[in-house]
């Protein structure tokens, strides 16, 4: 998860991992591109609104790095961000802050399912 | 004859003038030649029985009383025009001798050795007689030094030419010459000379009683000189009774002046020599030649004292005419002088002209003008004048020779302001040195009374002007001089005194101190009163240079405000000028605008933070993000049971912390929203500007911006209203963010730096790297904008904030492109330097 304000990223850390996943979180694009440790996750959290790269670049950044799992982008300021697509491997949701725990749970597994289990998790 | 007539030929000592045409002179000749004719026939006749020398001799005095009245370079011709009339007379009874000229020739310098002397020592003409002196000259030298010295002469040629004793002849030549030229000369020369004016009414009585004593004299002369010589050898009795005639010649000698004096001595000249012609009286008794003799020393004897007499009381009377003439003149220079004392300028002219009247009157002038100098016309002008109506009389008469005898001209007397100009002389009489001082002062007099007249009315003119001037001032203005009394007061008072009915005010009178005139016009119990006195007093003392003050005051008709101002009377003596004015209606104007700019920086605000509304919906959704993700996180824990209190714990902290968090995002909405009147508090800018920058993170964060602080740490406070403040860094940040919308590699920094420029200044600079500003000027006006939507009032409302807090605020472009704004304040406590 990249989100540049810290209380969301406690927030939704602490949701994450009561609902049984590990998490990763960063402060910036710039901190996950730097952190080559892990494989591959399961799923990108990805907020919109950041500064210096913003959630898009990030994630097209990704792209071209071959990372191929899910992305669920959540934005602050309601706007459906422009150039969100779904082109390879890799399906995008849009979730507006706040958000709620079971539209995001829900979202992580139904693109988890469909991606067919080509990404371990 | 009129002295004004073609004749001209009489001056005021009545001799005959230089001044006479041709005609004149050929009609005077002529006169000289038939008198002396005409003389010569009366002299032969003129002897006493059976045959005698002549008593007198005409001829002689007439030549000799025409050169005293002739000016001398006419002489020669007068006397030759004699010269016919002697050969007439003479060539018939002595025949074609040498005598004849020898005759002529000492009849001629008898009389121009008389007229000689007595011209180059006692004058010419009547004068001569009317002066003790003068007389006495006369009678040496008309009376015996001529008629002497040209017998020598005489006697001489006679001897020669005819054979006849020398002194003898001698004797009779002096004797009858000397008579002749003390009784004929002096009737000739004051007859003749004299001027004739038609007798005044007064002079009639003299008239009269010059009748009276002729008659008298006659009758008595008859008397005396008709007596009958008998054998009564007693005969030395015939002449007591001339006793008889001394008293009428002394009569006519104090009474009648020198020419009654010599007609009456040649009217008892006339009755001895009847008398004796008749071989009776008093020069009978005795053979013709000492008859003669006789009657003439006592002719002679009688003459002499009494033409010395009578020259010695003329003279008298004249110089006590003289000196009354004098001293009635000064009375009236002194009435006239009292007359224009302490005189009110409004009665001047009138007292002017009525003096004018009196003064011409007195001194018997055709008419007084007055001419001044006017300055619309660039000449003078007369002003007052006075003309005689009708023909004025003689008035008052001067004694004595003056010393130029043609002094016609009108004496132009200057004054300060104009002149003073006098018609001639009704009786022709001169104007006397001594007179024209008198004069002189009478026209000062006149001078002054005109000047102070005219200063007046210039001080009366320009009181009323500057009593216009006062009046017609709309505000109510107060003169005080240099003790603070009221000198001057305009009538815009009246609405303070019918105001206040305080105890023992009347109202505010010249004289007043100044201390009243603030209790007039602020109300006694309020302290402005002080801060009035003492600003009044500065200014009279002249440390301050002027004094404002503006205070409410409800009168009757409501609240009203009045601005007072003092400055220093521009005057060596100093004092002050104090002046109200009613600024209720300017006072409410600058009211309303100040709401109205309230009013309008609110509205600025709000729309301000309308546009701010989806970057502070962002900024709040952030910690409500947070609180949510942590609150269902922690239901979870606790649905799956084994909660981790710790965990909760420092979920409920959290969220706590993010519901704080986002009160402020809260607060500071509400504290732009703020409409409320500003206030002056201690502010710390850095703090001030680091909540603005709070308040815009996510708008930043949005256009891909950031926003850098470069505070100084020791930055003073400001006081000042943290609303508006707010609002001004608010508009610089929004307008540096706005600028770089255009994107652009080189780094979107706005960097917003505070300093202290100098101790009492502190300096707050927002600077970005966009597109940089055009007119530097122009983009405080209101309404300047460059951005499609928006009123453009932004920067001139924040102009009018930092104004309003004695600030600077200006623009500049930046040589590395974009463009910074600056706002300084003074430290709090300080001025701005």
């Amino acid at each position: 998860m990249v989100d540049d304000d810290a209380s969301v990223r406690r927030g939704l850390r602490r949701l994450l991992t009561s609902a049984g996943f590990q998490v990763r979180v960063f402060a910036s694009g710039h901190e996950l591109l730097a952190d080559r440790a892990a494989g591959e996750p399961c799923c990108f959290i990805l907020d919109v609104r950041m500064p210096g790269q913003s959630g898009l670049a990030l994630h097209e950044a990704l792209i071209a790095a071959g990372y191929r799992c899910p992305v669920v982008f959540i934005t602050g300021d309601g706007e459906i961000p422009p150039g969100t697509r779904g082109a390879g491997a890799a399906s995008v949701t849009v979730l507006a802050k706040p958000v709620d725990d079971g539209d995001l749970l829900e979202a992580i597994q139904r693109m988890i399912a469909s991606s067919g289990g080509t990404v371990a998790c | 004859m009129t002295p004004d007539t073609g004749h001209e030929v009489e001056s005021s000592a009545g001799s005959l003038g230089w001044r006479y045409t041709s005609a004149q002179t050929a009609a005077i000749a002529l006169g000289v030649a038939v008198a002396y004719y005409i003389g010569s026939l009366i002299g032969f006749s003129l002897t006493l029985p059976p045959m005698s020398p002549s008593v007198l001799w005409p001829p002689n005095a007439i030549l000799t009383a025409t050169l005293l009245l002739t000016p001398p370079r006419r002489w020669a011709l007068f006397l030759l025009a004699a010269l016919p009339a002697h050969l007439a007379v003479q060539l018939p009874t002595l025949g074609p001798t040498p005598l004849v000229f020898v005759f002529f020739l000492t009849n001629c310098s008898e009389a121009i050795m008389a007229a000689a002397v007595v011209r180059r020592f006692a004058g010419h003409g009547p004068g001569v007689f009317y002066s003790l002196r003068s007389v006495v000259i006369f009678i040496a030298g008309a009376g015996f030094l001529a008629p002497i010295a040209s017998s020598f002469l005489d006697a001489g040629g006679v001897a020669l030419l005819r054979g006849d004793a020398y002194w003898p002849v001698w004797r009779t030549r002096v004797f009858s010459n000397t008579l002749t030229a003390l009784t004929l000369v002096p009737s000739l020369v004051m007859v003749v000379g004299r001027r004739w004016s038609w007798p005044h009414p007064e002079i009639w009585r003299r008239v009269l009683e010059a009748g009276v004593l002729w008659l008298g004299l006659i009758v008595v002369g008859w008397g005396v000189f008709d007596q009958g010589t008998g054998a009564s050898g007693f005969d030395v009795l015939l002449t007591i009774p001339l006793a008889f005639i001394v008293p009428f010649l002394v009569w006519a000698a104090v009474r009648l002046g020198p020419t009654g004096t010599s007609l009456s001595l040649m009217t008892v000249e006339g009755l001895a020599i009847c008398g004796g012609a008749a071989a009776r009286g008093p020069f009978a008794i005795l053979p013709p030649a000492e008859n003669v003799l006789s009657l003439q020393i006592v002719l002679i004897s009688l003459a002499i004292p009494l033409l010395c007499l009578a020259a010695l009381i003329e003279e008298r009377q004249r110089a006590q005419q003289a000196l009354e003439g004098r001293l009635r003149f000064e009375e009236v220079l002194s009435r006239l002088s009292r007359a224009f004392v302490h005189l009110p300028s409004g009665d001047v002219d009138r007292t002017i002209d009525v003096w004018l009247h009196r003064l011409g009157e007195h001194l018997g002038v055709r008419h007084i003008t007055i001419f001044q100098l006017s300055k619309a016309a660039k000449s003078f002008v007369p002003t007052h004048s006075w003309t005689a109506h009708p023909e004025p009389a003689p008035g008052l008469e001067l004694p004595g020779p003056t010393d130029d005898d043609d002094l016609h001209d009108v004496p132009l007397l200057i004054t300060d302001s104009g002149v003073l100009s006098f018609g001639p002389r009704a009786n022709g009489a001169a104007w006397s040195s001594a007179m024209i001082a008198q004069i002189r002062l009478v026209a000062e007099v006149f001078g002054n009374a005109l000047a102070r007249k005219q200063a007046e009315d210039a001080l009366r003119l320009s009181e009323a002007m500057n009593a216009a001037i006062l009046s017609s001032l709309t505000s109510s203005v107060a003169v005080l001089d240099q003790r603070g009394r009221v000198v001057a007061i305009n009538e815009g008072w009246s609405p303070f005194l019918n105001d206040r009915r305080p105890a023992g005010i009347d109202g505010l009178g010249l004289g007043a101190s100044y201390a009243e005139v603030c209790r007039l016009a602020i109300s006694a119990d309020s302290p402005y009163v002080t801060t009035a006195l003492t600003g009044i007093q500065s200014v009279i003392d002249g440390t301050e240079p002027s004094f404002q003050l503006e205070w409410p005051r409800t009168l009757a008709s409501g609240e009203r405000w009045f601005e007072m101002s003092v400055l220093p009377l521009n005057r060596a003596e100093g004092g002050a000028v104090v002046s109200l004015t009613d600024i209720t209606r300017r006072k409410q104007m600058e009211i309303e605008a100040q709401q109205t700019r309230q009013e309008l920086a609110h509205f600025t605000r709000v729309s301000a933070m309308g546009e701010l509304a989806a970057s502070l919906a962002h900024e709040l959704n952030q910690p409500l993000a947070g609180i949510l993700a942590n609150a269902q996180a922690g239901q979870r824990f606790l649905t799956a049971g084994r909660p981790d209190l710790e965990e909760i714990r420092a979920i409920l902290t959290d969220i706590v912390a993010d519901d704080r968090r986002a009160g402020e995002v809260i607060r500071r909405l509400r504290e732009m929203l703020r409409k409320a009147a500003p206030s002056r508090v201690l502010l710390d800018l850095n703090a001030l500007i680091g909540d603005v920058a709070k308040l815009l993170s996510s708008d930043a964060l949005i256009r891909g911006l950031s926003i850098v602080h470069d505070f100084d740490p020791k930055l003073p406070q400001v006081t000042g209203d943290r609303v508006e403040l707010q609002q001004v860094v608010l508009n610089l940040l929004v307008n540096a963010m706005e600028a770089m919308a255009v994107p652009d590699a080189a780094g979107r920094i706005v960097v917003v730096r505070t300093a202290c420029a100098d101790p009492g200044t502190v300096e707050v600079s927002v600077q970005d790297t966009g597109t940089g500003i055009g007119g530097t000027a122009s983009i405080f006006e209101p309404f300047y904008t460059t951005k499609a939507e928006g009123l453009g009032m932004g920067l001139s409302i924040a102009r009018s904030i930092i104004e309003a807090h004695g600030g600077r605020i200006w623009a500049e472009n930046n040589e590395t492109g974009g463009a910074t704004f600056h706002f300084a304040l003074a430290a709090a406590g300080q001025e701005m330097a």
